[in-house]
């Protein structure tokens, strides 16, 4: 066997141990372990286990993602959420939009600007991941959070089960578009692009995937007004008090995360750090920083955090074995051969990514793909923060199509199975037409992606 | 036995998370505490970037790891498997769990033969001073050792229940 | 046809990989007519910066560029000379001493021998020059400024001159300087253009912080090595001689027009006041003449007086040999490094154990 041949056997295999429920990051260690064997010789593999493991772990740009992890898991063991979406309700229903610009930022004003519009507690619910999605690195954790407030008040209202369940699986992948990002951390370190860079790329992006899932929204409301059912809701002068003394917590937080990185302040590791200290300190404030809530954010981020990391170094095995059989050069002269359009390349990797997403998750696609995919872009040419907001873009997507969609797969198991998987997709579809719309604007105009990096750097 | 066992296991590796968990948030507060020194006081922690790079990312990573094999928190695809009959996931287990067995404990093998190598010769990494980094290779043997413990552990669970986990 | 592995850690735009790894292997085919080939991978995808070393020990590559600062506890020899890299600023003399130097001294040699790997040609950066968000001309202007080094002398050197060194990834000097948690970075003057430095570091001063050196361009595995005909290791000899020529003129020219291209962006280039100068001459001075003590203290060497003397002595007949060559000449620097080095060693021989 050639080496090349080496190479797309263990593709392969690595595919079919991951189809037969190996964990990810084991099937693509030990598959690469048993391919430089073959072309080389286990010296050559025991040097490669004995090299990667610590001396990829400790990057320095690597170090921001367990800091985000910790952030979010505070925000959510410590109820941070309940009170922006509580407000977010409350000024819908009544308040003029300047009060709320004032109050909780942009967000909340274009849904205020909405308010006479039908399907607002959808809307409220879109607006509210957008903010948690800026406070926390993952899209399941920032679903998981709305799925449990959000949705029972929707279903309680006489939504319709599909709108409810889709609005908060789409929203929830707003998560690794709209900064921090745990998906955007792995590419920069990958693909050699500034972390930072990347996280003002996904901002635009993030915010305008939840504008055109709003619009969508609106405008199906309004033709079909049954979907929004029927809702009553006659807030008192005590729960609106209560509403906004409690606002302050989200927006506080990604002020300093997000202004943090985007002024420059902070690199995002920085950043990281800092941000989950502030939500310590913002849950001490609001009294809910029990004992049982720390342990319960500790221990979920050090779980993530091992969990994401035994992938990586598989992924990281796995491209040392791809480059060492040389598949990722002759897969990239292929599709070059082809043509060296850009949008013929954006073509091939969605089909990969649509073929695939169909199996394996985000995390482990985008750390089985990248070996394969920042050689191709760098021979290409082709702008590798651009790019970087496409391939999660793309990943998303995957986390809400059948058969595999972690997202629809969470929300079903927090609801007790209350609306059945064919509803949730079925609720996704609209979405999902939004989510191509997005990503044709999003390659038809580079400059949305691009414009935010390019003014700070 | 068995069971005096897998309790001797669980509770190790809950020992190395909890330690990780420490680290993380020892991570955090050194980080907070650099940046504020550098805004307020225009100093430095000296060696913020070696304590984060060589020693807390190391500890936290590695040391998770047995618990995250114990609580089979291991991000993988259910989908096919859920297909299939009981018996067949639980081979499929058994294999899943024997192939761990021959990767962690390669891992094990070279990452302890790596820590006695470097311990041997103290070493070092060199920045703006030197700095001593052969204790954070002990990590890996350790966090390698917790995932063969719980495997091992989950294995004996799985087949006395004659149930995939 | 001998097909082997070879591994520079840094992008392919930087010298040690772009002239001395990618242009080397066609080199490398050509001179052996095909019959070596090398698979070239440069930036970390296949070996991090820290592992290059004992990726040529286990044979994962055949051959690869292994900076000695990340191992020194591996290789103590070369990092105690390279405690000499503030003294000299002159790379064309450097590279071609250090191989000399690398090649013969019986305790470098040794050194090599006992990491398993067989030295086969030096690099060199161009002196480290202050690139700055504001002026830094004198002792007073440098008083509490933060300062990106890489490296413990420099690092001392600042802090004797007043200011604060910080040690941050390279990767963090672009956004450091912008943001102001850096105000001046030492590094070569390429990296103006190479990281867009230009754009937020407008104040170059040429005050030469030293120089790095320390470690294989190219380090190859013992086993391949032995396994190479005679005439196969004579072609890798002489792509080694022409490559450092190559690297050492692109490297010379990358740094020029770093400062021509910041000059262009209506950047200010200085050449250090007096009292700068002097603070730097004087400390030079003294690590030329520490370094012998610290050879023993910090890295245990043994008879470091001759250690180190040997060193001077290398650099100083290498001064003289060059100073009636066009430094720019490829093919002069070449026959010269042919001549005065790889003619003298016994390519039969040479590494085989
Ligand atoms: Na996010
Ligand atoms: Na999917």
């Amino acid at each position: 066997m050639t080496n090349l041949e080496v190479g797309v056997a263990g593709i392969v295999a690595a595919l079919v141990l991951i189809a037969i429920r190996i964990p990810i990051g084991l099937a693509l260690g030990l598959v690469s372990i048993v391919g430089i064997a073959v072309m080389f010789n286990m010296n050559v593999a025991w040097g490669m286990i004995s090299a990667t493991p610590f001396d990829y772990v400790g990057q320095w740009e690597l170090s921001a993602a367990p800091m985000f992890l910790l952030m979010g898991f505070i925000c959510s063991s410590t109820d941070m959420t309940r009170g922006l979406f509580l407000s977010l309700r409350l000024y819908l229903a009544r308040l003029p939009g300047g009060l709320a610009i004032t109050s909780v930022g942009a967000c909340a004003f274009f849904a205020a600007a909405l308010a006479r519009l039908p399907g607002g507690l959808a809307i409220t619910s879109v607006g509210a991941c957008a903010f948690f999605a800026a406070a926390s690195g993952s899209s399941v954790a920032t679903a998981s959070a709305m799925s449990r407030m959000a949705v029972p008040e929707m279903l309680d209202n006489g939504y319709d089960r599909g709108l409810a369940t889709g609005t908060i699986a789409a929203s929830g992948t707003l998560g690794s578009l709209i900064p921090p990002s745990v998906l955007l951390i792995l590419y920069g370190v990958y693909a050699q692009v500034s972390v930072g860079q990347l996280f003002m790329a996904g901002f635009i992006p993030g915010i305008l995937s939840a504008l055109i899932y709003m619009a969508m929204i609106v405008i199906r409301v309004k033709l079909k007004p049954e979907l929004a059912g029927s809702v009553r809701f006659e807030p008192t002068a005590e729960e609106r008090r209560e509403a906004f003394r409690d606002v302050w917590p989200l927006p506080t937080l990604i002020l300093v995360v997000l202004g943090g990185i985007f002024s420059g302040a902070f690199s995002p590791t920085e950043a990281g750090a800092l941000g989950a200290f502030a939500a310590l300190v913002i849950a001490a404030i609001r009294r809910k920083l029990t004992r049982a809530a720390l342990f319960e954010a500790v221990s979920q981020a050090v779980i993530s955090t091992a969990s994401i990391f035994i992938i990586l170094i598989g992924s990281l095995f796995f491209t040392r074995f791809l480059a060492l059989s040389g598949f990722p050069r002759a897969f990239a002269d292929a599709i070059l051969s082809v043509s060296t359009e850009t949008w013929w390349i954006l073509l091939a990797v969605a089909i990969i990514f649509l073929i695939l997403g169909m199996l394996i998750d985000s995390i482990g696609l985008l750390l089985l793909t990248l070996p394969i995919l920042v050689p191709l872009v760098n021979e290409a040419g082709i702008n590798p923060i651009w790019f970087g907001i496409i391939v999660i873009k793309l990943l998303e997507i995957g986390l809400i199509t059948p058969p595999i969609g972690l997202n629809v797969y969470m929300i079903n198991g927090a609801l007790n199975n209350r609306v059945t998987l064919p509803e949730i997709f079925r609720g996704i579809t609209w979405f999902l037409a939004m989510d191509l719309l997005t990503l044709t604007i999003l390659i038809g105009f580079p400059i949305l992606t691009l414009w935010l990096p390019s003014l700070a750097y | 036995m068995m069971r005096f066992l897998e309790r001797i296991i669980r509770w190790l590796n809950i020992g190395t998370a909890a330690a990780a968990g420490l680290v993380m948030v020892l991570m955090m507060l050194h980080i907070t505490l650099d940046v504020g020194v550098r805004y307020f006081f225009n100093g430095q922690i000296v060696g913020t970037l070696e304590w984060v790079s060589f020693y807390y990312m190391v500890a936290l990573v590695f040391l998770g790891l047995g618990h995250v094999e114990m609580k089979n928190e291991n991000i993988r695809v259910d989908l096919f498997a859920q297909m299939m009959p009981a018996h067949v996931q639980l081979a499929l287990y058994i294999l899943a769990c024997m192939l761990g067995l021959a990767f962690f404990g390669m891992l094990f093998w070279q990452s302890l033969s790596d820590a006695l190598r470097a311990t041997r010769r103290g070493e070092e990494a060199m920045s703006n001073f030197r700095f001593l980094i052969w204790p954070a290779r002990w990590a890996l043997p350790i966090g390698f050792a917790g995932a063969l413990l719980a495997i091992i552990a989950n294995l004996g669970r799985a087949i006395l229940r004659r149930q995939a986990l | 046809q001998t097909n082997f592995i070879a591994n520079s850690f840094y992008e392919g735009a930087v010298p040690m990989s772009g002239e001395g790894y990618i242009r080397w292997a066609e080199l490398v085919q050509d001179l052996s007519d095909g019959d070596l080939v090398p698979e070239v991978f440069t930036g970390t995808v296949l070996l991090a910066p820290r592992a290059a070393l004992q990726g040529i020990q286990d044979n994962v590559v055949q051959v690869a560029h292994h900076a000695a600062i990340y191992t020194p506890s591996d290789l103590p020899v070369a990092n105690a000379v390279q405690e000499l890299g503030f003294a000299y600023s002159d790379p064309l003399t450097a590279i071609f001493a250090v191989t000399d130097f690398s090649m013969n001294n019986p305790v470098q040699l040794e050194e090599w021998q006992a990491n398993g790997l067989v030295y086969l040609g030096a690099y060199a950066t161009p002196a480290y020059v202050l690139m700055c968000s504001n002026p830094v001309r004198n002792l007073q202007e440098i008083r509490g400024k933060r300062i990106r080094t890489a490296g413990s002398a420099v690092s001392v050197w600042v802090e004797e001159a007043g200011g604060i060194p910080v040690n941050v990834p390279s990767s963090e000097m672009y956004t450091g300087l912008e943001r102001g948690s850096l105000d001046c970075a030492t590094n070569a003057a390429s990296d103006l253009v190479d990281r867009s430095l230009l754009e937020v570091a407008q104040h170059t001063t040429l005050l030469s912080t030293g120089m790095y050196w320390s470690g294989p361009q190219w380090g190859y595995n013992p086993g391949f090595w032995a396994g190479l005909t005679t005439e196969q290791r004579e072609v890798l000899m002489e792509a080694s001689a022409r490559s450092m020529a190559r690297m050492v003129i692109a490297y010379s020219e990358k740094a020029d027009a770093g400062l021509q291209a910041s000059l262009a962006a209506g950047g200010n280039v200085y050449e250090p006041e007096a009292d700068l100068a002097e603070h730097v001459a004087a400390f030079r001075d003294r690590t030329s003449a520490d370094a012998a003590e610290k050879a023993r203290t910090d890295f245990g060497i043994a008879e470091p007086e001759a250690l180190i003397g040997d060193f001077q002595d290398t650099m100083q007949k290498w001064q003289e040999l060059l100073a009636d060559i066009d430094p720019e000449d490829e093919d002069a620097l070449t026959a010269l490094a042919m001549q005065e080095i790889f003619s003298k060693i016994d390519a039969a021989t040479y590494g085989v154990q």
